[in-house]
């Protein structure tokens, strides 16, 4: 819905007094947004090696600095709701959180799962969603790299289910969490969530972890990807032929893809993207899709002609469902 | 809008309780059939048709080596001219009948890179997409059609950068692609994909111009892109592209700076000097293109 209907339906509906937008209330334009995330990246970048240099001397120098710089930015994102002052606040934010981490890790010999922790509390307690999201990224990646070091490392099985869980929780009960003032902290850790769990099935499926993910995953989000298939069919009262239809080629996928579970996880969050209204989940959906089902076919143990006979055989079922069901819905 | 726009307007314009669960439910209402069977049909259909394509591609790329010359130029010859016979079938107005042609210029690539496999010659290597951005212009041009125009300005930039490996270049010859676009439009699609070549060769060529300290002519090449963009954009109210020329102008202006400083003894001074005038550049972008009237 776009901003103009939106404010149109509450006016109609007697919620407004007035169908009109100023301008100064309408979000930032794209081109703004776009230069204010560059800009603070280039200028962080210089920023936190000059930080670096003078906290070298001594490390309460550089959690003090760092620290104050965080506060600094929350103040300046709660109170200070500028454009223009947009990118010096992001800025400052990434400045002083890099900095608070980087001191942390060289004086108290941190490994990536203190590391990573540290900015996921920071990222909680940041009032500015760009900042916020960007923080908590950083820290969730650093966290599943972490759950790979040492002598017994977390088998990344354990990582999927509560990343999938936080991302279906958010995404399903927006309305409910927005309402009660939740809805920023839990929109960004859910998409921090979907891009953590990419991360965790690509680096599972590469080798590049000592526990990876594999049919436990694969079985988890093949569940999770029925159930919300059911709760879509139930509200828009399918026939019984399109509900076996879809809960067959859902099961199908999962059988087929049982030691690749990024597929899987595809088809979970572009139904998840379409339930919740979301495009840049259906971006990321694609991308899943993309990497995965290319990964899995250049991984099959057949000839080339073979994998060719495949890619056509799966593309005339996709073909047939969509006619099975499009064409009778 | 996502509900976090929503939320955010909610906070600025201070709407009532009420009206912001009401706000909230709309962004995330249920989405209904209709939408869900697009969202199928769509995906379904992409998914589909890359899996056939792909599978078609494996296919001929495992049994390549096993055809003989002629039945290479045969399968690819026969494949272009049911493509170009579809598209004259159909007639030009049909999607269908422009992607079949689209697809038939790409098609030419082949045919042409394929004749200079066959028979390997001394010939300059900027030939074969020079000849290739040749023969399929009058196509482009009949069927004023962005992913044909697309096609058209990649195969001519490898040609330009094969001929000269010289990014000034491309970038002057870009511009004046984007020039002929813009005159020209709807006619030749797309004006941003000669303007984004312009801005990666002429900023790019622009920046390594300033660090080495090299002659002034790739200088005066971006400044006559700069004006021209400005100049255009200013009118069109096109702040978009007023955003991505001032950033780049903020890069060099940053590249100068980091030449200059480098000469320093104090590393930290000029750090913290980069870092300030970054975000007073980028401040001053975004308080530039606020004034401009929408």
């Amino acid at each position: 819905m776009k901003l103009e209907e939106l404010v149109a339906t509450l006016h109609e509906e007697e919620f407004l007094a007035s169908a009109e937008v100023p301008e100064s209330a309408r979000p930032p334009a794209w081109y703004i947004r776009v230069l204010a995330g560059l800009g603070a990246w280039l200028a962080t970048l210089f920023l936190v090696f000059f930080w670096a240099i003078m906290a070298s001397q001594n490390y309460v120098i550089g959690v003090f600095l760092g620290l104050a710089q965080c506060l600094l930015a929350a103040f300046m994102a709660t109170r200070l709701k500028k454009e223009l002052l947009s990118q010096v606040t992001l800025s400052l934010w990434l400045t002083g959180a890099c900095l608070l981490t980087f001191t942390s890790v060289e004086e108290f010999h941190w490994d990536m799962f203190a590391s990573g922790s540290l900015l996921l509390i920071l990222a909680a307690f940041y009032p500015e969603s760009q900042g916020r999201f960007l923080a908590a990224l950083a820290g969730a990646l650093l966290i599943v790299s972490g759950t790979q070091e040492g002598i017994t490392p977390l088998p990344l099985d354990l990582v999927v289910g509560p990343l999938a869980l936080l991302a279906g929780l958010h995404y399903l009960n927006q309305t409910r969490l927005w309402w009660s003032g939740w809805g920023r902290r839990t929109s960004t850790f859910a998409g921090v969530a979907v891009l953590a769990m990419l991360y965790t099935l690509c680096i599972s499926f590469w080798g590049w972890s000592k526990a990876p993910a594999g049919m436990p995953s694969t079985l988890l989000l093949t569940m999770a990807s029925l159930w919300l298939s059911t709760r879509v069919l139930t509200r828009l009262k399918a026939n019984t032929q399109q509900s076996v239809t879809v809960w067959l080629g859902l099961l199908g996928l999962g059988l087929v893809t049982l030691y690749s579970p990024g597929v899987m996880g595809g088809i979970g969050v572009l139904l998840l993207a379409r339930e919740s209204r979301s495009r840049w989940l259906i971006v990321i959906g694609w991308l899943y899709l993309l990497t995965f089902s290319s990964a899995y076919m250049y991984s099959l143990e057949l000839t080339l002609n073979g994998k060719a006979l495949s890619l056509a055989a799966l593309g005339a079922l996709l073909l047939m469902l969509r006619r099975a069901l499009v064409g009778k819905s | 809008m996502t509900i976090e726009e929503v939320a955010n307007l909610a906070d600025r314009l201070n709407w009532s309780q009420d009206a912001r669960i009401r706000a909230y439910a709309l962004a995330t209402e249920p989405v209904q059939a209709p939408d869900w069977t697009r969202f199928l049909d769509r995906n379904l259909l992409a998914g589909g048709s890359l899996a056939l394509l792909s599978g078609a591609s494996c296919f001929v790329g495992a049994n390549w080596s096993l055809l003989g010359a002629y039945a290479k130029f045969i399968l690819l010859d026969v494949l272009l001219l049911f493509l170009a016979l579809t598209a004259w079938r159909l007639g030009l107005q049909d999607l269908k009948a422009r992607w079949a042609l689209t697809v038939s210029c790409g098609l030419v690539g082949a045919v042409l890179a394929l004749y200079s496999q066959t028979y390997p010659s001394d010939a300059e290597s900027y030939l074969l997409p020079l000849a290739w951005a040749g023969l399929i212009l009058p196509w482009t041009l009949l069927l004023r059609f962005e992913p044909a125009w697309l096609l058209w300005v990649g195969v001519a930039n490898t040609a330009l950068s094969l001929c000269w490996e010289e990014a000034t270049i491309t970038g002057l010859v870009n511009l004046v692609f984007w020039g002929l676009a813009v005159r020209f439009a709807p006619r030749l699609g797309w004006p941003q994909v000669p303007l984004t070549v312009c801005w990666f060769a002429l900023t790019g060529a622009g920046l390594v111009a300033i660090v080495d300290d090299r002659d002034a002519g790739t200088f005066l090449a971006w400044l006559l892109w700069f004006v021209l963009t400005v100049w255009y954009a200013s009118h069109r109210r096109q702040k978009g592209t007023l955003a991505a020329v001032g950033f780049s102008a903020i890069i060099l202006i940053t590249g100068w700076l980091l030449r200059v400083c480098a000469d320093w003894n104090d590393m930290a001074a000029w750090l913290l000097v980069l870092g300030v005038a970054v975000t007073a550049q980028v401040t001053l972008l975004i308080y530039l293109l606020r004034r401009l009237p929408e």
